[in-house]
């Protein structure tokens, strides 16, 4: 049990650092416009894919794979942004957003099916198959780099929002638009900015985790879905609370996994209706007084 | 410096500015006052570009800035420190001040840096408490850090709003010798108050709005004997 | 032609709806193709789905992505009590239905406090929960393999129902469903639901219980996607986790939004648009989801306000709509029988303090408000006023000290519950109700003295029609008081703000208060409207009603007040009549500036 145990931790941790990972991104967007990308998970399959198709079929190196995976994703959301988000932000029912970016999932999805088509397909790790074994249980090592990459990631944007002057300029858009805007700071391409993060964590989401998961067409929209619970879960405007939210939800659902593989499934949206019932802005979340 | 002309602006359906005139000279203080929901911070976003301007015009020497979005208004030499001071209140004193030369950062981060050291002379307490977050400083201390943030792009005009709001009397001398100081820099600055003796005090001219219209003005001095003004806003 | 129930409908509406629904029921006689009648079967109970997402979405103004949950509950309970337990579909499909609307109560407990992605999240998190059920509790749904045999539902004599009767089924609830939403939302419900979604805060200052209005939403919500799931079910015979999947939630909300929520009939015309498309683009298989999110995107970036919002904006400018009849105001709306009330003390604060973060509010506040004064609170900017406004209605609670209403100590109160109690109270930002019309916030005001609740609305009782025109009378009375009659069937956002702020007091004081709390009522209002809103303050107080008003207008607050407390930094400095308050040496340091001198020097 206690060897289950211990390996259900390290693959929670693996998958959990991925959903880290992405929720990081529904961080960026949520702070500078109170929206997100609903279809984080169908970019993180286009980074897989395409990251793929660099790799495997055109032979680059994965590092090249993963920085071309970036690159294409940050078009991505720059697109989005425009497309999705600059056209509902101001309208009366203020979720619209939810379903623009439903929509360009719908129609990136249905792309990658038409050009990688539907099956699943191997995606070989770079550092080989062979099994690690930490304590009494085993990793690949493709699992312990994501850990280290996705976590590393996350730092490292923390590190960009607290450190670079753009960071803080973001970071300042964030807190207090017109204050920001009276700085001389461009609102709107803060806005963009935030959506290319975003867009770009979840690229390399896709070419972290799918050498363990296979590519295809349909491997997004699940682990996106998670990922925006586990931000729930931590609350979405803290982004400490959104690391171990993501890192918790993967260890979760390995845990129950051990118990039963149908609950594996479903534990996380039991556990973020829990929640949300109790703490209606996550578990780290600011508590919000509204002024009168 | 800067001039207004029948500004006006509307949020939906409601009128806040009903055709504004208004003059701000070079050197020289002036000041808005009227009470809450006249217009007076209205007038002030309208020039920044943080309100919807639905007629009229606002010229910046002699230049028509109207409806200009006000990240590029800042970089005309206009810089505005908002009501309630509206600091960045999770990122550092430091941070504040670097911001508030964010339109400089790009051309020379030495002058900043120069700027930052001006500012902390000018309010040494920001110097003590430079990496110190925002939001941890006292009513008096963010106050000065919003004055000095708005300096660090080195404005020609600087468009104050409501700065003695929520301060203790002491401070809010404090605050106001500072702001005859700006002026004798050579800053131009057009102050939105409540406190109608304190704004008529510091002033060389000044405006009485009411419900989005101006209605009385002059020299601050004239107006700080109008027995109307006596009245309504200085509670004799 | 007036009946006992559906009283509120006259006979050009009924001769309407009996053309439309003649012209629905007689369709599959016209067209008997067995696909065609399939498609209109489908149409009708998708229909009723986001006829019930409408509601939430519409009226409350919240986002469902998990309908297709509730839609699952209504198929699978009633499929597997007609194949496993072998009940006739008359019970099973009630019982399918109940279950759904269950599940919605739950799922409003999560949605309460929610907002935004937190409160997305709430139903796609649900609607996650059961497509995983639906795809892996194998033992009870049979998973992907599904459950067969379903029967269709039974006539009288034992037979089945026919493709063509049971769509007659499914069209003759629908376009019920359709009779009772109109029915509901032209009514106090659809009332108060808009005004839950234009201001929370001041719908709970008139009395309104935000949590149980969200769970009745809901419910009602609920149970529309579990009639449609039933009707689903038992259309096919066959259902499995295939159909209960995150694209199908997502293509009820297109529906209403396409159609145009919050509008009667967008409901249908969005779901035979959306529904129909696969039908008419079969051809283009490849390029479907192209075209759907194509749509999608079109909708929303496009048409906002959906079909029908955008064909009634249009016609709406053109000023095609029939001009309400006029109302005669009801003699003696403002006598407060309630208001008189004896003793020493209306409200007091006892020992009030109030922080925010490291930020002290309200230090140690001591106030008593006499029954029947105008109590007078001013003070600079962030001296505490509107905080302690805040804590005395129950908006905040206070860090310590408390709230006493005539002499009994009032512990964690919410706004609704102080308006019970008769405390009530105008915003300094104002706080209206969206789009409501000027003489609906009155009635929205009325909201405790209403005694027909959500059945005799939902059926339309004579009894309920008769108790609204009666208070529509009171409120013209309200209206007319405050000066603002004139204007009672416009939207009250196109009013100017003086008349917003005559309005906010007219909706507190239909409430039929005790003790009103008026914060800054003068504020950006003109110099003539002051003068009314003197007189409307002291005709309100000789109506016996307890006043606390916070100005910063000198003149008016001197000129109406009994009593005045002056606060600087979260503490009271003075307190006493008007001339002793303007004597007072720290009050005319705090409030009225440091004096010229000190600035001078």
């Amino acid at each position: 049990m206690l060897v289950k145990l211990w390996q259900a931790l390290l693959s929670g941790l693996s998958v959990g650092s991925v959903y880290a990972l992405i929720a990081q991104g529904y961080y960026v967007t949520f702070i500078t416009t109170g929206a997100l990308n609903f279809g984080q998970g169908e970019f993180l399959m286009i980074g897989a894919l395409f990251g793929l198709t660099c790799y495997v079929t055109l032979g680059a190196p994965y590092a090249i794979a993963v920085a071309a995976s970036i690159a294409l994703l940050s078009v991505m959301g720059a697109g989005l942004e425009r497309v999705a988000i600059r056209t509902t932000l101001r309208h009366a029912l203020s979720l619209s957003w939810v379903l623009s970016t439903v929509a360009v999932s719908i129609i990136v999805r249905n792309a990658a099916v038409q050009i990688w088509g539907p099956e699943q397909i191997k995606f070989p790790s770079p550092f080989g198959d062979r099994v690690l074994h930490i304590g009494p249980a085993g990793i690949f090592p493709q699992e312990l780099f994501i850990i280290f990459g996705a976590i590393g990631t996350v730092v490292l944007v923390q590190f960009f929002l607290r450190r670079a002057v753009l960071g803080k300029a973001l970071t300042a858009v964030a807190y207090n638009r017109n204050a920001a805007a009276v700085m001389g700071i461009n609102v709107q391409r803060m806005v963009v900015l935030a959506f290319v993060l975003s867009s770009a964590l979840a690229g390399l989401g896709g070419v972290l985790i799918a050498p363990i998961t296979f590519a295809w067409a349909y491997m997004g929209t699940v682990p996106g879905i998670k990922a925006f619970a586990a931000a729930i879960i931590g609350g979405l405007e803290n982004p400490i609370g959104i690391l171990i939210g993501g890192l918790a939800v993967g260890v979760l659902e390995q845990i129950f996994g051990i118990i039963n593989s149908n609950l594996k499934e479903g534990i996380t949206f039991l556990f973020v209706l829990l929640i949300l019932a109790v703490r209606p802005t996550g578990l780290m979340g600011r508590k919000e007084i509204e002024k009168v | 410096m800067l001039e207004v002309r029948g500004l006006r602006v509307e949020y939906g359906h409601v009128q806040a500015l009903r055709g504004i005139d208004l003059q701000a000279r070079p050197r020289e203080i002036t000041a808005i006052i009227g009470s809450n929901g006249a217009g007076k911070t209205s007038t002030l976003m309208a020039i920044s570009g943080l309100a919807p301007v639905s007629g009229g015009e606002v010229l910046m020497e002699g230049r028509a800035i109207t409806r200009t979005p006000a990240h590029r208004v800042t970089a005309l030499g206009i810089s505005q420190i908002l009501e309630g001071r509206q600091l960045f209140a999770d990122q550092s004193v430091e941070d504040n001040l670097l911001l508030g030369a964010y339109t400089l950062l790009r051309q020379d981060r030495g002058r900043v840096h120069k700027l930052m050291e001006r500012e902390m002379d000018r309010f040494p307490i920001l110097r003590k408490r430079r990496r110190q977050l925002a939001g941890t400083l006292s009513g008096g201390e963010q106050q000065m850090l919003a004055i000095a943030r708005g300096l660090m792009s080195e404005p020609k005009l600087l468009l104050m709003d409501e700065p003695s709001m929520g301060l203790a009397p002491l401070v809010v001398l404090e605050i106001a010798r500072t702001i005859r100081s700006l002026r004798d820099e050579g800053v131009t600055i057009l102050l939105v108050e409540q406190m109608a003796t304190v704004a008529l005090g510091l002033a060389d001219h000044a405006y009485v709005l009411e419900n989005g219209r101006v209605t009385l003005s002059g020299p601050a001095r004239e107006l700080a004997q109008n027995p109307e003004v006596k009245r309504a806003y200085l509670g004799a | 032609m007036r009946l006992p129930v559906f009283a509120h409908t006259g006979p050009r509406d009924w001769i309407r709806f009996l053309a439309v629904a003649a012209v629905v029921l007689a369709l599959p006689l016209v067209l008997h193709d067995p696909f065609f009648i399939l498609v209109l079967q489908s149409l009708a109970y998708l229909f009723i789905v986001s006829l019930g997402l409408d509601i939430l979405v519409g009226w409350t103004g919240q986002i469902s992505l998990g309908h297709a949950g509730l839609y699952a509950i209504g198929a699978y309970t009633s499929a597997l009590l007609a194949t496993r337990a072998g009940w006739p579909f008359w019970i099973s499909a009630p019982a399918g239905v109940a279950l759904a609307g269950a599940a919605g109560a739950l799922l409003a407990i999560p949605s309460l406090r929610a907002k935004g992605p937190y409160l997305a999240m709430v139903t796609l998190a649900f609607g996650f929960m059961m497509e995983v059920t639906s795809n892996r509790w194998q033992g009870l749904t049979n998973g992907p393999m599904g459950i067969s045999g379903i029967p269709a539902p039974t006539l009288l004599d034992g037979e089945e129902m026919t493709p063509t009767q049971y769509f007659w089924l499914i069209a003759g609830v629908a376009l019920l469903c359709q009779l009772l939403v109109n029915n509901l939302l032209g009514s106090r419900v659809g009332r108060t639901l808009l005004a839950l979604r234009g201001s929370e805060i001041a719908a709970q200052t008139v009395g309104v219980n935000v949590y149980r209005w969200k769970v009745l939403a809901f419910v009602i919500s609920s149970v529309y996607a579990g009639l449609g799931g039933v009707f689903f079910a038992h259309q096919n015979g066959f259902i499995n986790s295939d159909t209960f999947v995150f694209a199908l939630s997502v293509s009820f909300l297109t529906s209403v939004l396409m159609g145009g929520s919050g509008t009667l009939y967008g409901p249908l015309a969005g779901s035979v648009i959306l529904n129909l498309i696969p039908t008419v683009f079969a051809r283009l298989h490849e390029y479907h989801l192209y075209i759907y999110g194509g749509i999608i995107l079109v909708t929303i970036i496009f048409l906002p306000d959906g079909i029908v919002g955008s064909l009634r904006k249009l016609t709406l400018m053109r000023r095609w709509r029939r001009m309400p009849a006029r109302i005669e105001p009801e003699a003696g709306a403002l006598a407060f029988p309630s208001a008189h009330a004896a003793g020493e003390a209306m409200i007091q604060a006892r020992n009030l303090t109030r922080d925010f973060g490291g930020i002290r509010a309200l230090n140690r506040v001591n106030i008593t408000v006499r029954p029947g004064v105008v109590h007078g609170l001013i003070g600079p900017n962030g001296s505490g006023k509107s905080t302690l406004v805040n804590v005395l209605t129950g908006l905040y609670p206070p860090s310590s000290g408390e709230v006493v209403m005539q002499g009994k100590a009032m512990g964690r109160m919410r706004p609704y519950q102080m308006a019970k109690l008769g405390v009530t109270r105008t915003f300094q930002s104002i706080r209206l109700f969206g789009e409501l019309s000027v003489l609906d916030h009155v009635m929205v005001g009325y909201h405790l003295h209403l005694r027909a609740g959500f059945w005799p609305h939902l059926l339309q009782t004579a009894s309920a029609v008769e108790e609204e025109q009666l208070f529509r009378r009171k409120a013209m009375a309200l209206l007319q008081f405050v000066g603002i009659a004139e204007r009672a069937h416009e939207s009250a956002r196109n009013l100017p703000y003086g008349q917003q702020r005559l309005l906010e007091i007219a909706r507190a004081l239909a409430l039929q208060p005790r003790l009103l709390l008026l914060d800054e009522p003068a504020a950006g209002v003109n110099p003539t409207e002051i003068q009314r809103l003197a007189k409307i303050i002291r005709d309100i107080r000789d109506a016996g009603v307890t006043q606390v008003v916070i100005e910063h207008h000198m003149e008016l607050i001197m000129g109406i007040s009994d009593v005045v407390s002056v606060l600087d930094f979260g503490e009271k400095i003075a307190e006493g009549t008007t001339v002793e308050v303007q004597r007072d040496p720290k009050v005319i340091e705090a409030y009225l500036g440091t004096g010229l001198e000190a600035a001078h020097a």
